[in-house]
């Protein structure tokens, strides 16, 4: 009962605000921010099976499948993530654990399961590579909207097309980024990296995306690296939404006692 | 005795499982593991072990399966886990095979707040890299020494363990009645100091080694309440059991080595340093032997102090540094220094040792190149374990490392130069 009182009521609001937004013209930040929360933040929290295929210029593929659980403590604000890798099968039952916060570096953990330990890592540059492939961290968690300046350059058709420019340009490998973003559903359908000279150097797009428990989800993303030459397909398999993770999953004992029935 | 029992204790948790599976429908968990194939090639040899020119010659079947039974709903419940993983070690360097359990248990959780873990298992705990202080649980010296994957640095503990989660707090409790000593060089694969011939030594060593008899009064205990504040960790640990090395003489004439009894007291914190970015970590340990209070037995070793702080900090580029300081301080060095007879060799009250590792990723990530050197100003020597490996594919990788020392045949580590080593591993994995 009180499950149904909630979802009328998350219902009448999200009637509230979408009736609302028609009558607003959306800012630049607007956008950014919904597409924020479309992106990384759908339900309170969820879990999904990932499967990577990470190709390189010569044709070789390596695959990689984790189970992601995620846990929004502040929606648009910090996070948890737990990442629990199948595949590749030398790195089975390693367990990556993320703290993620806006205002400082994340916290992070890896569990190694041949020796049973727990160790700590060094929040890396956010701008590497993810798990060796074509995504960077910020690619899988978020990048923090406040370090970019958002333009709304076009508004055309079913996309806003935003510039973020960043302000420290010292910290990135590009000089900015114009991102295509969905006007229904605000998940940035196409994100192009551009050097200095105007050129890309790296495209991100959203080839699928699907309903699942009536939040528009990411299916099939693609990360091409033009410089490489290199591509990663990431594709979302069992996604499920609000399946009731609470902060305790995100913690030493389930590094140590994978939580099964998140994770099959 | 104590080893035909554990592999006993072993192969029965590993057959009521096969027995209890068998009796269910259902799907049977997927099998993995890895072969590899091992040698190690020695490039200073001082032909004192048992063979010349090699230290490492090899094939391993690595065999593992973790189930998480369903069949019925309070199985579910408790996420009952139940894991095998063995090798079976074809070691042409000792021209024999064996089976060799890696980690083969059970793990539920009967109650919500309780986690328990019963059978063949990895222990670990601490903040050390390579380092340990608080954590007492057996090691093997040799694997580390001649250039084995780093799972095999630990052995594993016939143990059951409770963990209690209160609130915040959670609470380690473990059992160990199956003692396993740490394997350290003796002298066939890796020559050694040897105190009583007083050099460098390899199969003339002539020792007996005494481990404590399976008996209840010999169960080991060990204990940790940790938590976590904010991005900080902290734990508090104790153990109560025997030195893991052999480092006690019981008949001088005899040869007789054994196994001093040994309760340990520590604390430990690790987190986010402050301005400088990179993580910070400080661990500090009583080692409290119980056969010499006060430090005036020349055969039983004295009471310590260890101390550690370390720190790691990641760079651009997939580039990972970090640097850690250790000391052991004998806490009776007076008492020590009196009671010395000849031809003891009078050690140092305060053992220092730093410690540096760059750890480099290339090629996205498939090339990891690791340099890790051990230093110690104490006994002037030094350690360095350079290794690079490349996952060729997502089943083949390639390793190729070095364990190369220097320094004074007293040294810790400059007792090992003539065992100094290049390696290659390749293996599949499944």
């Amino acid at each position: 009962m009180k499950r149904i009182l909630s979802l009328l009521l998350a219902a009448g609001l999200t009637l509230f605000f979408s009736g609302s937004s028609f009558a607003e013209v959306l800012s630049a930040e607007q956008i950014v921010k919904k597409a924020n929360e479309a992106y990384y933040y759908q339900g309170d929290n969820g879990r999904s099976r990932v499967n990577m295929k990470i190709e390189d210029r010569q044709g070789n593929v390596r695959e990689k499948e984790f189970v992601i659980l995620r846990l929004n403590i502040v929606k648009g604000g910090p996070q948890k993530y737990y990442v629990y890798y199948e595949k590749p099968n030398d790195v089975r039952g390693t367990v990556f654990m993320v703290w993620k916060y806006l205002d400082k570096d994340d916290d992070r953990w890896l569990y190694l399961p041949g020796l049973n330990l727990v160790n700590r890592i060094a929040a890396s540059d956010k701008r590497s590579s993810f798990a060796g492939s074509n995504f960077v961290y910020e690619d899988i968690s978020g990048r923090n909207l406040n370090y970019d300046k958002h333009e709304l350059i076009d508004d055309k058709g079913d996309v806003y097309v935003i510039k973020g420019i960043p302000k420290v340009p010292s910290e990135v490998e590009f000089a900015y980024y114009i991102s295509n973003i969905n006007k229904e559903n605000f998940i940035p359908v196409k994100v192009e990296y551009y050097d200095n000279q105007d050129k890309v150097i790296r495209i991100l797009e959203t080839k699928q995306i699907i309903d699942v428990q009536g939040y528009p989800t990411v299916k099939e993303a693609v990360a091409s690296d033009l410089r490489s030459g290199g591509k990663t397909i990431i594709d979302f398999n069992d996604v499920e939404y609000d399946i009731g993770l609470d902060e305790d999953v995100f913690t030493e004992r389930y590094l140590q006692r994978p939580p099964m029935k998140w994770l099959k | 005795m104590v080893e035909i029992m554990k592999k006993f204790f072993s192969l029965l948790i590993f057959l009521s499982l096969l027995i209890s599976k068998n009796s269910f429908a259902g799907d049977l968990p997927k099998l993995h593991g890895f072969a590899e194939s091992a040698f190690g090639l020695k490039v200073n040899d001082d032909k004192k072990a048992s063979h010349n020119g090699y230290n490492m010659l090899e094939q391993r079947i690595n065999m593992k399966f973790r189930y998480f039974p369903d069949e019925f709903t309070f199985l579910e419940d408790w996420n009952t886990e139940i894991y095998y993983n063995a090798d079976v070690l074809f070691d042409e360097y000792r021209n024999m095979y064996n089976w060799q359990p890696r980690q083969i248990y059970t793990a539920f959780t009967p109650l919500d707040f309780v986690d328990l873990k019963i059978g063949a298992q990895i222990l670990t705990w601490g903040t050390g890299d390579y380092l340990f202080l608080n954590d007492t649980f057996p090691k093997d010296y040799d694997s580390f020494l001649i250039g084995r994957d780093d799972d095999y640095l630990k052995l594993p503990s016939y143990a059951a363990r409770a963990t209690f989660f209160i609130k915040d707090i959670s609470w380690d409790i473990i059992a160990i009645p199956f003692f396993t000593g740490n394997r350290v060089p003796e002298g066939r694969r890796l020559s050694f100091y040897d105190p009583f011939q007083g050099k460098i030594s390899g199969t003339d060593v002539y020792r007996k080694k005494i481990e404590p008899p399976y008996q209840f009064e010999n169960t080991e205990w060990a204990s940790r309440v940790y938590s976590t504040i904010g991005s900080f960790e902290w734990a508090l640990y104790y153990s109560r059991g025997f030195y893991k090395n052999p480092n006690g003489y019981k008949n001088e004439a005899e040869k007789e080595i054994y196994h001093p009894r040994l309760s340990t007291y520590g604390a430990s914190l690790r987190g986010p340093v402050p301005w400088i970015d990179g993580i910070g970590n400080l661990e500090i340990a009583y080692y409290d032997s119980l056969e010499d209070k006060a430090g005036k037995i020349r055969t039983r070793p004295n009471s310590t102090i260890r101390y550690l702080v370390g720190y790691k900090k990641a760079f651009k580029d997939d580039l990972e540094i970090g640097l850690q300081y250790f000391a052991d301080q004998m806490l009776y060095y007076d008492n020590y220094t009196e009671n010395l007879m000849p031809p003891d060799r009078k050690e140092d009250g305060l053992y220092q040792l730093l410690t540096l590792r760059i750890t480099k990723l290339f090629a996205d990530q498939t090339i990891r190149a690791s340099f890790f050197a051990f230093y110690s100003p104490t006994d002037s020597d030094a350690y360095l374990r350079p290794v690079v490996t490349w996952d060729a594919t997502d089943q083949w990788k390639l390793t190729l490392g070095g364990n190369i020392f220097f320094g004074l045949d007293t040294g810790d580590w400059g007792q090992f130069k003539g065992d100094s080593n290049i390696y290659m591993r390749l293996r599949y994995s499944f």
